[in-house]
């Protein structure tokens, strides 16, 4: 038994094998399945590498270049910008929207089955969910056309998606919005619960009204929570794939960064090129989680 | 109207729209799913199915899809997944939550940042890696990927829930000569069972969505899940509306219905994720 070992521990003997035993499946799964290929990937983005071409020299950043330059390439890069931005801002407004929704439910029951109904959204498959959607926006058997028409609000059908650019991103980025919203809801959610009544009943007393309460209380008390919601946001909105490609398949109007890297490995066979291309996208994750972070989060003392 | 009756309205309001944006895409494909062809392809749309059938089940039973296979295999691999993740993940939580070692920091470091890797960045490798290990189109293969996914969230939901079990109680049984192994098995495997159930949810609902991984690990039926199914279905020139949903609906349900019934044990583990 070690001497001073902090108190827990003073069973588990010192050198023993058994907590290294314990964590090494875990490890080993890890390493071996994203450790690794990251590693690969980013390796491997340094040459050439493609099955039209058996040579396998090293190129410097090249495929980099290739991968973000060329016409078909930058307007994924904007489309994927557009959608990261569309997604962020509409998963963290809504997740607040059905976090304070959830949290004014005070009957239990009502919060359950109120729960119940929002996490439905986040639990779909987003492929299965992009299907539906697809029959939703149909411009001649589509529910949006008939319901906007018989309310008066279009003079007629619209061919929802392929037509307008930004039209076509901002509704393609809704069914995304729709399966993930929900997560920043709930993440919310559950912060708001951890904050003390006392602070409310303070500010009830100092005669302070619900909007006064949500803009001075909720929502900066929140900062941490909101941020991680945010951050999860747009890191997903940026590796959007399922529901484009199902939306509007690999037309280049509506192209993602995530498609771009499927069809150069996967169609052109240029896996050099869809390396680089998938390490760009994780840097820029890492990039913007970061200065999310940096901006939005808050430590919060109560 | 006086302020109170105005605010009872806002919020009746809020939570309607609320409700419906969230429920009408999967009450719509419920819907279309028991209509006739005909009824599902009406315009003006028609908000209920009249008459309302299951011939679309039936006939997505006969159709050269093989759904009831994809269903087996959408639960073999979901399931395979969050099984091994809570495996691996709660013995390692154990360790480094109450066990002496050094790397700690090391390990919970790893795991974190691997959290910030796409999924799509480590597909390429691990397709290609798959292709000399032949575990392309095994389930082995997608279970494996699955997990590897799952395992940093569902170590981190495990970690910070073996935290809040009291020492008292390991350090009691370690007095009474249980082992470090018997304390995991007796102690800690019971009192964990709350988070053990959200890592092994939220890992079994995450495999259940995946599309594109198994759709790159799975080029045929005797391995593909329902989502690479349906996508299958939606890909056909002639879209047979009511089958597609039918097979939207098995592929929507269990997972929202599982969801719904256990959201307690899915938002502590989120909440619990989230605060990394």
């Amino acid at each position: 038994m070690s001497q001073g070992a902090s108190r827990g521990q003073a069973f588990a003997k010192r050198g023993s094998v058994l907590p290294y035993v314990l964590i090494a499946p875990l490890m080993v799964l890890v390493v071996w399945l994203s450790v690794y290929p990251a590693a690969v990937a980013v390796i491997e983005s340094l040459f050439k590498n493609s099955t039209l071409d058996s040579s396998h020299e090293y190129v410097g950043l090249a495929n980099y270049e290739a991968s973000i330059t060329g016409a078909v390439n930058t307007s994924a890069v904007i489309n994927t910008a557009v959608y990261t931005l569309v997604g962020t801002v509409g998963c963290t407004v809504g997740g607040i929207i059905f976090a304070l929704t959830l949290r004014g439910c005070k009957r239990i029951w009502t919060r359950g089955f109120l729960l119940g109904i929002v996490i439905a959204p986040w639990a779909s498959p987003p492929v299965v969910s992009a299907v539906v959607w697809r029959l939703i926006y149909d411009p001649t058997i589509g529910v949006l056309n008939s319901a906007l028409r018989s309310l008066g609000l279009i003079p007629s059908y619209n061919l929802w998606i392929g037509l307008d650019w930004f039209q076509s991103i901002v509704l393609i980025e809704a069914v995304q919005v729709w399966q993930l919203a929900p997560l920043a809801g709930l993440i919310i959610f559950a912060a708001m619960q951890g904050i003390p009544s006392v602070i409310y009943e303070a500010a009830a007393i100092d005669g302070a009204g619900p909007l006064r309460t949500l803009t001075a209380i909720t929502l900066p008390v929140l900062r941490p929570a909101i941020a991680i919601a945010t951050i999860q946001s747009a890191i997903l909105a940026m590796n959007v794939f399922d529901q484009v490609y199902v939306l509007n398949g690999f037309s280049a109007a509506s192209n993602s960064v995530m498609m771009n890297v499927y069809t150069l490995s996967f169609t052109n066979q240029d896996f050099g090129q869809g390396y680089a291309l998938s390490v760009v996208v994780m840097i820029a994750s890492m990039v913007i989680s970061l200065i999310l972070l940096k901006t939005v989060y808050r430590r919060v003392e109560y | 109207m006086n302020s109170k009756t105005v605010h009872w309205i806002g919020t009746a309001l809020v939570r309607a729209l609320v409700t419906l944006w969230c429920v009408f895409p999967i009450y719509w494909a419920l819907k279309t799913s028991l209509s006739t062809t005909k009824s599902a392809n009406a315009v003006p749309a028609e908000y209920v199915p009249r008459p309302a059938t299951g011939s679309a089940y039936s006939s997505l039973l006969d159709s050269a899809q093989d759904i009831v296979g994809a269903t087996v295999n959408s639960i073999i691999e979901a399931g395979g997944g969050a099984l091994l993740t809570c495996l691996c993940a709660l013995p390692a939580a154990y360790a480094l939550a109450r066990l002496s070692m050094r790397l700690k920091a090391l390990v919970l470091g790893v795991a974190l940042a691997v959290l910030a890797i796409p999924t799509y960045t480590i597909m390429l490798p691990v397709y290609r890696m798959f292709i000399g290990l032949k575990l392309l189109d095994t389930h082995l293969g997608v279970i494996l990927v699955y997990s590897s996914a799952t395992l940093p969230l569902a170590l981190w939901i495990l970690y910070t829930y073996v935290m809040t079990i009291p020492r008292e109680l390991s350090d009691a049984a370690a007095v009474d000569g249980c082992s470090d192994i018997g304390v995991l098995i007796r102690i800690v495997l019971p009192l964990a069972w709350p988070g053990i159930v959200s890592a092994g949810l939220i890992s079994f609902l995450a495999g259940w969505s995946q599309f594109l991984i198994p759709l790159l690990l799975t080029s045929n039926a005797s391995t593909a899940p329902l989502a690479v199914a349906v996508a299958a279905i939606n890909g056909q020139k002639i879209v047979p509306w009511p089958e597609l949903m039918a097979a939207g609906i098995l592929a929507i349900l269990p997972p929202v219905l599982i969801a719904a019934a256990f959201q307690r044990r899915v938002v502590a583990g989120l909440a619990a994720g989230a605060v990394k």
